[in-house]
C-alpha cells in the first residue's frame, strides 16, 4: 500500500536575487513499511525533500499525497494537525525540549494529542523502554549522551503512532557505537511495527541499514535501488 | 502541560528572570508607593482646607461674594439649617456673620475677617475646636463678656504673643530626641521675657551661635511662646446701617492650623455678641456652611441645598476654593502620566526580555511547531 506519493515536485528558492533550483521535477512514492535513505552529497536536495514531505515547507509545483491526503492544499492550521497524527520527525541535532525530562519529552505529543494521562504513560514507558532508556525516564536531555538524546527523539517520532517518520542526519552527532545502535532500534521497530522510515543522509552506515536508496543530485533523483 | 514547559522555562536563565521580576516588582512597588504618598498628600490637604477653611458647601447672598459685603444676608437662616440637617449626608451647618474689619490691640492693628459663630454648631462643621495651641484656651471653652478666638499667626501680628523659658519648657526640650542641644546654655533665658520673635532669635543666636541656633530654633521657639490671653482686641467695621461700628473683645483661644495666611485673617466670636453690633437681626447671617459625611456627596447635597434656598449661591469646595480643586484633578492627571510612563517603561522592558526568549529559541519553537504544536499553543506558552 502506497503511504505517498510524490508527483512532479518542484521547489525553487527565491528569496536572493538568485533563483535556486533546489528540487526539480521529482516522481516518487512510499509504501508502508519501507526503510528508505535518500542519499546524495550536500546541498543535492536531500533535507528540502524531506521537509517538503513533512509539510514544513511548501513545493512550487507538483503534489505530494500522503494517505490519500494532498498536503500541499491544506491550510497552516491543518497542516500542523496533520503532522501532529501522521508524521515523526527526528533532527540531526535531537531538539528535546530542554526543560523537560525524557519522559515528558515523548509525553508531549500525546499530550498535543489530548490522550488521556494513563495511556501517555503507558505509550511513553513501552517507547521508551524499546529504544532501551528505561532506566532514564526522568533524566533532563543535559543529562543524556547524544546517542540516548536521539533515542528520546526517536521514542518522541513515534509516540503519535505517526504513518512514517522522516529523520533528518540522524546519526551525523553520533560515535559509531550510538549509530548502530540507534539504527538496530529503528530497524526493529521497522520490522515489528511495521513503521515507515525514511532518511535524509550521507552516512554509509545507514545506506548500508537501508532496504531502498535513493540518490538525488541537484534537485533530480539518479538512482532508485530496492535492496 | 503548556503551563509546566511555561513554568520551567521562566527558570531557564534564573538570572534574567530574577532581574525582571525584582524590576517589575520594584517598578511596580515604586510606582504605587509615589501615587500613595501624592493621594494621600492631595487628600490631606484637601480635606484640611475643607475641615478647616471652606467646608462642603458654602452658602451666599448672591450678591454677598462681590465685595463681601454684610448687608447681603440670608434671612430666616434658622429654618433652612433644620431643613438642610435633615438630609442624611449632612454632619453639620454652621450660619456665620462674615464682615471684613480691622481689630487693634495697643501693640498693632490688623485687616481681619470677623467670624461671629454659633459656637456648638461651629464646632461640628470645622476642626478650629481641635487646634488649639498649647497654653492658648480654648475654643470658647470660658463663659466670659464678649469672648474672641484668634489664630496664632494674627496673636503674633496684634503683639498678644512673647517668649519665655520656663523651668517646664526646658524638661520638655530635653526630652526631645532630636534636640542635640546644650540646655544648660539655655538657662541663662529662664524666665526672660521677649517680646518680639526677632529679639527671642537674636538672644538664642547670642548663646548657641548661629548655625545651632538655625538648627534648634524651631523646637525652642515652640516651646517658648506664650500668649497673653485675656487681652483686649477693639474689633471695628462698617455695619449694616453704614456706621463705623466698634467693640472690645477679650481673647479665650488661641488656634492653628496649617494655612498661616487663613490663621493670620480670621478670628471668631459669637454670633450673639456680633450680630448686635453690626445692627444685625437675629435671624440674618452672611454664610452657612455645610460639612457632609463624604466629599463625594458634594454636588448630590448642592443641589438639594439649591432647592432648599432657592435664589442663594450655593458652592461647592472646589468653587470655594478653585487652586485646591485644580490642584486636586491637576495631581490627579500628573499621577496617571507618571504611572503611563512606568508602565511604557516596564512594559519596553518585558518585551525586549521576552523578544530575546523567543529569538534565542527559536529553532526549539519551530521543532515544537514541526511536531505538531500549534501557533496557538506557542504563542500561549510564550506568553504564560
Amino acid at each position: 500500500m502506497k503511504v505517498i506519493e510524490i508527483e512532479n515536485l518542484e521547489k525553487i528558492y527565491n528569496e536572493s536575487e538568485i533563483k535556486v533550483h533546489a528540487i526539480r521535477g521529482i516522481d516518487l512514492s512510499f509504501e508502508q513499511g519501507e526503510f528508505a535513505a535518500i542519499v546524495g552529497p550536500s546541498g543535492s536536495g536531500k533535507t528540502t525533500l524531506l521537509n517538503l514531505l513533512g509539510g514544513l515547507d511548501n513545493p512550487s509545483t507538483g503534489k505530494i499525497t500522503i494517505g490519500g491526503v494532498d498536503i500541499s492544499s491544506l491550510k497552516s492550521s491543518e497542516l500542523i494537525n496533520f503532522r501532529l497524527s501522521n508524521i515523526g520527525f527526528v533532527f540531526q541535532a535531537y531538539n528535546l525540549i530542554p526543560v523537560l525530562t525524557a519522559k515528558e519529552n515523548v509525553e508531549f505529543v500525546m499530550h498535543l494529542q489530548g490522550k488521556p494521562k494513563t495511556e501517555r504513560d503507558a505509550r511513553t514507558k513501552e517507547l521508551l523502554e524499546s529504544v532501551g532508556l528505561g532506566d532514564r525516564l526522568n533524566s533532563r536531555p543535559s543529562k543524556l549522551s547524544g546517542g540516548q538524546q536521539q533515542r528520546v527523539a526517536v521514542a518522541r517520532a513515534l509516540a503519535s503512532k505517526p504513518k512514517f517518520v522522516l529523520a533528518d542526519e540522524p546519526t551525523a552527532n553520533l560515535d559509531t557505537e550510538a549509530t548502530e545502535n540507534l539504527l538496530d532500534i529503528m530497524e526493529r521497530l521497522n520490522r515489528e511495527e511495521n513503521i515507515t522510515f525514511i532518511f535524509a543522509t550521507h552516512d554509509a552506515r545507514v545506506m548500508k541499514k537501508a532496504r531502498r536508496v535513493i540518490t538525488i543530485e541537484d534537485g533530480r533523483v539518479l538512482s532508485d535501488i530496492t535492496k | 502541560m503548556i503551563w509546566s514547559i511555561s513554568w520551567k522555562n521562566v527558570w531557564r536563565n534564573k538570572i534574567r528572570s530574577l532581574v525582571v521580576i525584582v524590576a517589575f516588582t520594584f517598578g511596580i512597588f515604586g510606582g504605587v508607593y509615589m501615587v500613595a504618598v501624592f493621594v494621600g498628600m492631595i487628600d490631606s490637604r484637601v480635606k484640611m482646607a475643607i475641615g478647616n477653611e471652606a467646608s462642603h458647601i458654602q452658602v451666599h447672598h448672591p450678591s454677598y461674594l462681590d465685595n463681601n459685603e454684610p448687608k447681603y444676608t440670608i434671612d430666616d437662616y434658622q429654618k433652612y439649617v433644620s431643613q438642610i440637617e435633615k438630609l442624611p449626608e449632612v454632619k453639620g451647618v454652621s450660619p456665620r456673620i462674615k464682615i471684613l474689619g480691622m481689630a487693634s490691640t495697643s501693640g498693632n492693628a490688623s485687616g481681619v475677617m470677623i467670624n461671629g459663630v454659633d459656637v456648638d454648631r461651629e464646632k461640628q462643621v470645622t476642626g478650629i475646636a481641635e487646634s488649639m495651641v498649647e497654653g492658648g484656651g480654648s475654643f470658647f471653652g470660658e463663659d466670659g463678656r464678649k469672648p474672641i478666638v484668634i489664630g496664632e499667626k494674627l496673636a503674633k501680628i496684634l503683639k498678644l504673643t512673647y517668649y519665655k523659658i520656663t523651668s517646664e519648657d526646658l524638661d520638655r526640650l530635653s526630652e526631645k530626641k532630636k534636640m542635640h542641644v546644650d540646655l544648660p546654655l539655655l538657662d541663662s533665658l529662664r524666665d526672660k521675657q521677649f517680646r518680639s520673635e526677632a529679639d527671642f532669635e537674636k538672644a538664642l543666636t547670642g548663646l548657641l551661635g548661629k548655625s545651632e541656633a538655625e538648627k534648634f530654633a524651631f523646637h525652642i521657639k515652640a516651646a517658648a511662646i506664650k500668649y497673653r490671653l485675656k487681652r483686649r482686641i477693639v474689633l471695628s467695621f462698617q455695619s449694616l446701617d453704614g456706621n463705623i461700628a466698634y467693640d472690645a473683645f477679650r481673647v479665650v483661644g488661641i488656634y492653628k492650623t496649617g494655612n498661616s495666611a487663613f490663621d493670620g485673617l480670621n478670628l471668631f466670636v459669637r454670633m450673639s455678641d456680633i450680630a448686635p453690633v453690626a445692627s444685625m437681626q437675629s435671624n440674618q447671617v452672611n454664610q452657612m456652611a455645610i460639612l457632609l459625611s463624604s466629599v463625594e456627596y458634594d454636588d448630590q447635597v448642592a443641589e438639594q441645598v439649591m432647592e432648599i434656598m432657592p435664589g442663594m449661591d450655593v458652592q461647592t469646595w472646589d468653587e470655594i476654593m478653585p487652586e485646591a480643586g485644580m490642584y486636586a484633578s491637576a495631581m490627579d492627571f500628573y499621577l496617571f502620566v507618571f504611572m503611563i510612563i512606568i508602565l511604557l517603561a516596564l512594559g519596553f522592558g518585558i518585551v525586549n526580555t521576552m523578544l530575546m526568549a523567543v529569538l534565542e529559541r527559536i529553532k526549539e519553537l519551530g521543532m515544537l511547531m514541526a511536531i505538531g504544536m500549534n501557533k496557538k499553543r506557542v504563542f500561549s506558552m510564550i506568553m504564560l
